[in-house]
């Protein structure tokens, strides 16, 4: 890569052609990203038009343009219902969305950097494969894998603790239970893909540092704190920040398929997502109204993230977003 | 110029989105009308009609459905000179993927609505054709013949029909399921069960001789199973709070979940789960988890008693079934609506899709052909005379006759079905009608009240209603109703009071 960089090629006519080469530098990895940002303006560009459903009174045979405006109406029907359920609906969905968040961000840290003081090439694979599969698995079948585990006849856990002579768990029947239960899925399902981008940031740190840390007698716990640390400290944040914006949306597959959707565990359960489904699945014209909840939620996780850039700021500029 | 030719093909890309939000109600192509005309004048031009269909048995996975496509074709261009492009989604997708189809304007021409794919939702987003006298006398005659007036009724909402049923029972009579090995086993006569505490004899035999499976499945979906056992005809649905018990001549709309009745059902509920006759899986929906145990009850409610329905049911189970009636038999609006067929908006010939509507409600060669495939490929004859079938080993599975048309022309596959036909046709003109028979609820003006309802319901209801509710019944169904009205059930009460009394001041 060394030789490749612009500023080692001799410079002919001033900074002209450095420029030029440098447009085709960054031409290439431009091209890198097309796919993605494809991606990015199809599903979340575009889309972003269709937030004019939220103040319409959509029917589909008028179209988009054709349907009545119907100002602020669909914003209401989510504050009409009781008090109490609202409350409990954003504890859970604010509280539990936090409480994952920061768990799941030092879980990650910690094991990227574990991961970056292994140093057996194969091991590392291993790892990496093993945190990160679960990333790819689908929430619909991860709720099987629980089923299995925690169903109340002839579950895994249920069986292992008759058979020690305990008395059986209804895991289905008690709330309390499951803000852990959906904790450990979530990290199940999330760390690996933190933990390696942490490891590849830790990458590129320069080795003459660690190798000086060494030399002054510095010890693991130190080399991680005073070098590792403040190296990846940045891209935590942006990760942080970034994440936070999601904090009024939930994973839904999570909190709906892997609970069974049992009525039973709602009181700690019930987020704003699996409320709306519930709310507007029946009955066909629900799209300004679940369109206007997406845009709140969106509009609420906003804020929220300018908050916190701007709290960040004070911690480590270089990590904040704006 | 980079600038421009980027800003230039973001705006080709927006634009090009907004092109398909335009509405794309298509020209009526200019269809000849009046009762008289011959067949050649009515289906001069050759259409192509696209179908959806709701599929039942997996009957689009046959390996042969090609040639049973091929053929119902041939009898389509034959008789009303269209094609028919049918358009296949299996059943348990059916209502999402209709909804879908309405939401984005996609074209279809034909479809199944009721039980799958409500009809009253599908006429309040405006998507169903309006049909009219003159085309319904030129272009379906026959249906028109066989179907009682009343029925026509049921299908009105704001003084226009948007569908025709398809016949079959329209009575919504709760049936119980029994299966006949447990019965047997136990010497248990469930021919004499008249009330839902006559199982309890039955489940404490099974209980003592050591069974600890689940011997009912309990849960919310007793309201829409008992629903005529309890008296009510829903307005919503049979779970959404609202009803008008049948008999009231006065026509008064109540919230199901403060009636004695159902008072009187969570109680038995409880009773039921504290002696054990179902687990608390009923509750968690782990009961039903296909992976830890076949899904056997002894006892089953079933929401349509259907004289014949063992056969079927027997046939798709693989185990013997023996349905009784229970509970009263209701003529209601929402029941007639469960299976109808409805025409596009967009549907460029309206006419002539009514007379496919019309030829699967009276052609028997066509339904027999969609329901059971072809005759001696498919299935043989058995007894021409008593309409009996005998469907051969590998042919083709074939289709619910009430997801097509007209059930009573269909062949009976079973002996013990002959001679069905004719006995539903008398219970469906001997029985009670609702007194809001023929009123439609709708809901726009408090869909807000009705989402809030439909979230709230379900956490107090299935606990009550799997007798696992804590504390006493009566505490917990006056928490369900507080949190009802909280979440605007007077609101709803009102606004469906108001229709029923304006509909009756109309009749």
């Amino acid at each position: 890569m060394k030789t490749k960089t612009p500023v080692t090629t001799p410079a002919k006519k001033g900074g002209s052609s450095i420029r030029k080469i440098q447009r085709k530098d960054n031409w290439q990895l431009f091209s890198l990203a097309i796919p993605g940002l494809i991606v990015l303006i199809l599903f979340s560009y575009l889309p972003m038009f269709g937030v004019v459903l939220a103040f319409k009174d959509y029917r589909a045979i008028d179209g988009i343009f054709g349907s009545a405006w119907c100002g602020f109406k669909n914003f209401t029907f989510f504050f009409k219902g009781d008090g109490a359920m609202l409350k409990r609906l954003l504890t859970n969905t604010v509280g539990l969305n936090v409480l994952y968040l920061v768990v799941n961000t030092v879980v990650t840290i910690i094991m990227g950097m574990l991961l970056f003081e292994l140093k057996n090439r194969l091991a590392i694979r291993v790892y990496q494969t093993i945190v990160f599969l679960p990333f790819i698995v689908s929430w619909v079948a991860a709720a099987y894998a629980v089923t299995a585990n925690l169903t109340y006849q002839n579950g895994i856990i249920n069986s292992a603790l008759a058979k020690m002579g305990l008395e059986k768990i209804n895991w289905y029947m008690e709330p309390e239970r499951w803000t852990w239960i959906l904790m450990i899925a979530y990290l199940w399902k999330r760390v690996g893909h933190g933990t390696i981008v942490y490891y590849g940031n830790l990458m590129s740190v320069d080795t003459s540092l660690f190798e000086a840390a060494k030399l002054d007698g510095a010890n693991r716990v130190q080399v991680m704190l005073n070098i590792s640390w403040p190296h990846i400290r940045p891209v935590v944040i942006s990760f942080f920040i970034l994440s936070i914006g999601g904090v009024f949306n939930s994973d839904f597959g999570m909190f709906y398929y892997l609970t069974n959707d049992s009525t039973a565990l709602y009181a700690r359960t019930d987020v704003i997502d699996t409320y709306v489904i519930r709310a507007l699945r029946t009955g066909g014209n629900n799209v300004g109204m679940s369109t206007a909840i997406g845009l709140m939620q969106s509009a609420a996780g906003f804020i929220v993230l300018m908050v916190v850039n701007k709290l960040a700021e004070l911690v480590d500029e270089k990590g904040t977003v704006f | 110029m980079k600038k421009i030719l980027a800003l230039t093909l973001a705006l080709i890309m927006v634009l090009g989105m907004f092109a398909g939000c335009q509405p794309t109600t298509r020209e009526k192509a200019n269809e000849p009308l009046g009762a008289d005309l011959t067949k050649e004048e009515k289906f001069a031009e050759h259409v192509t009609l696209t179908w959806c269909f709701p599929d039942g048995k997996q009957a689009a996975d046959f390996s042969e459905w090609d040639r049973i496509v091929e053929a119902i074709n041939e009898i389509t261009e034959r008789e009303i000179n269209t094609t028919i492009n049918i358009e296949v989604i299996p059943l348990g997708e059916y209502t999402e993927k209709m909804s879908m189809k309405f939401n984005a304007n996609e074209k279809w021409d034909v479809c199944f609505t009721g039980a799958w794919n409500p009809y009253t939702t599908a006429v309040s987003m405006g998507v169903y054709e309006p049909l009219t006298q003159e085309y319904i006398d030129t272009y379906m005659p026959n249906t028109l013949a066989t179907m009682n007036p009343l029925y026509k009724e049921a299908m009105t909402i704001n003084g226009e029909i948007y569908g025709f049923p398809i016949e079959q029972i329209y009575v919504r009579q709760s049936g119980m399921r029994f299966e006949t090995d447990w019965a047997n086993e136990v010497g248990f006569d469930y021919t004499q069960v008249k009330e839902l505490t006559d199982l309890e004899p039955y489940f404490d035999t099974l209980l003592s001789m050591g069974y600890t499976e689940c011997f009912f499945s309990a849960g919310d979906d007793l309201m829409t199973n008992l629903v005529s056992y309890l008296g009510f005809d829903p307005l919503v649905d049979a779970m959404s709070p609202g009803v008008v018990e049948y008999r009231d001549e006065t026509c008064t709309v109540i919230n199901q979940y403060e009636s004695e009745q159902f008072m009187e059902l969570a109680k038995l509920m409880k009773k039921w789960y504290d002696k054990k006759y179902f687990t608390s899986g009923a509750l968690t929906g782990e009961q039903d988890n296909p992976i830890f145990e076949e899904d056997r009850h002894p006892v089953d409610i079933n929401p349509a008693y259907k004289p014949g329905g063992d056969a079927e049911s027997s046939r798709s189970y693989g185990l013997e079934i023996k349905t009784i009636p229970f509970g009263d038999a209701v003529l209601t609006s929402s029941a007639i609506q469960m299976t109808a067929m409805a025409i596009s908006v967009n549907c460029e010939y309206p006419g002539r899709a009514m007379a496919f509507i019309d030829l699967l409600n009276s052609n028997e060669e066509l339904l027999n052909l969609v329901c059971w495939g072809e005759e001696d490929i498919d299935w043989v004859w058995v007894d021409k005379e008593q309409n009996l079938i005998e469907i051969q080993e590998g042919a083709y599975p074939g289709n619910h006759a009430f997801l097509v048309g007209n059930t009573f022309l269909t062949h009976y596959v079973d002996e013990s079905q002959v001679g069905t036909w004719e006995e539903t046709i008398a219970i469906n003109s001997s029985a009670d009608g609702s007194c809001i028979l023929g009123f439609t609820f709708d809901a726009s003006n408090v869909s807000g009240e009705l989402a809030n309802i439909n979230a709230v319901l379900p956490e107090h209801l299935n606990s009550i209603l799997c007798g696992m509710a804590t504390g006493t019944v009566e505490d917990a169904v006056t928490a369900m109703n507080n949190a009802l009205y909280q979440a605007g059930l007077q609101t709803v009460l009102d606004e469906m009071q108001r229709q029923v009394d304006a509909w009756k001041a109309s009749k």
